[in-house]
């Protein structure tokens, strides 16, 4: 059904592979694998803690090290496991649909209406309400909308308008206030 | 009126449907290291039992054989058992969370491209940007990149109908079947 009210914002987007990465590592984190992050800097706190306890360090007699041993070595197998598999394996796959991305979304004129977003591409007219888009995170260069665990629209802000640009932001951070993350990076 | 070369569709994909075909995907994908973790989990397992009964001679106390032979049976039956079960769990939240796969979606396959039509994503899309296809036994589905997945409930092909959109797939996009 055709919009009849004119957009409240229409510009073009045009996201690199950099900012494309960025955002597929901003979407795990919050809906992905990497949401588990926080929990596993206590897991492999809680595992060096343990093993250590179990090594008994005052003690002569060293049976049943293997235990202590293991646990101790899982402390950075897990760090290494969710701040450099992960995200490794994250970024691979996106700069694997970057291609496909960059080609499907190219020249992407985004409209944005009252309760609706209109991303018009060479091939494609994406119609999204807002509520259904499950995530809206900010960060110092991007917007990036997550329908949800797979499809995102990357906003960088460097392609906002320049009169309308406070107004925008002002306007996705109202209409997505209780789903709106804002984050530094992919950690924080 | 549906000519030789074209298969026009209007498609609502079952969550049973969608759920095994995802499931075969990702074992499919994990094809290639399964043996690898079953035999590491079968050698784990063994380990385990021979220190039940061995481990005084090397130090290894009965609790961390058990916690062996734990690990090794987990690993062992990952990809027959428990994999299969957490991949159609997920399957299963993936088909809760996508809006798309609620309501129908009319479809219309050429030669060369896909028309695509419901009330969220109107276009075309040359069948050369699949970037992975995969037939189940209940439906063949494809997708291009991250951003749209098109699943074909083989109920709703006749057999010619069938063997056209997979000649189309194999000719436009063979290197992106998930064998």
């Amino acid at each position: 059904m055709p919009n009849q009210k004119p957009p409240k914002i229409e510009f073009s987007v045009d996201a690199t592979r950099r900012e494309y990465s960025t955002a597929a590592l901003l979407v795990e984190r919050q809906s992905g694998y990497l949401n588990l992050l926080p929990g596993a800097v206590v897991l492999s706190a809680v595992l060096l803690f343990v093993g250590l306890c179990s090594f008994n360090w005052f003690r002569t007699a060293f049976c049943a090290i293997y235990v202590p041993l293991i646990l101790c070595l899982c402390c950075p197998l897990v760090l290494a496991i969710f701040f450099y598999a992960l995200p490794a394996a994250v970024k691979k796959r996106a700069e694997r649909d970057y291609k496909t991305y960059s080609e499907i979304m190219e020249n992407c004129s985004l409209k944005f209406f009252d309760d609706n977003m209109i991303a018009q591409t060479r091939y494609l007219t994406l119609t999204d309400p807002y509520a259904l888009v499950g995530l809206c995170i900010e960060t110092p260069e991007l917007f990036v909308l997550a329908k949800d665990s797979e499809r995102m629209i990357v906003i960088p802000k460097r392609c906002l308008p320049e009169g309308g640009r406070e107004d925008f932001e002002i306007f996705l951070r109202q209409v997505f206030a209780r789903r709106r993350k804002v984050m530094r990076n992919w950690i924080f | 009126m549906e000519q030789a070369t074209q298969i026009s569709l209007s498609v609502l994909v079952t969550k049973d449907e969608y759920i095994h075909a995802q499931a075969m995907v990702k074992q499919k994908l994990r094809a290639k290291y399964s043996p690898a973790i079953t035999a590491a989990g079968a050698l784990l397992a063994a380990l385990g039992i021979a220190g039940l009964f061995f481990g005084r001679l090397v130090m290894l106390s009965a609790p961390a054989a058990v916690c062996l032979v734990l690990l090794g049976v987990f690993l062992a039956l990952y990809d027959g058992f428990i994999g299969p079960v957490l991949n159609k769990a997920a399957a299963a939240r993936e088909y809760n969370e996508k809006e798309d796969l609620h309501f129908a979606t009319a479809y219309v396959f050429s030669d060369d491209r896909v028309r695509i039509s419901n009330g969220r994503i109107q276009g075309e899309i040359p069948i050369s940007r699949v970037t992975g296809w995969i037939e189940t036994p209940s439906l063949i589905r494809m997708s291009v990149g991250r951003e749209l997945n098109i699943c074909v409930p083989k109920r709703l092909l006749s057999q010619e109908q069938a063997e056209l959109l997979r000649g189309i797939l194999e000719k436009h996009a063979p290197a992106a079947e998930i064998k």
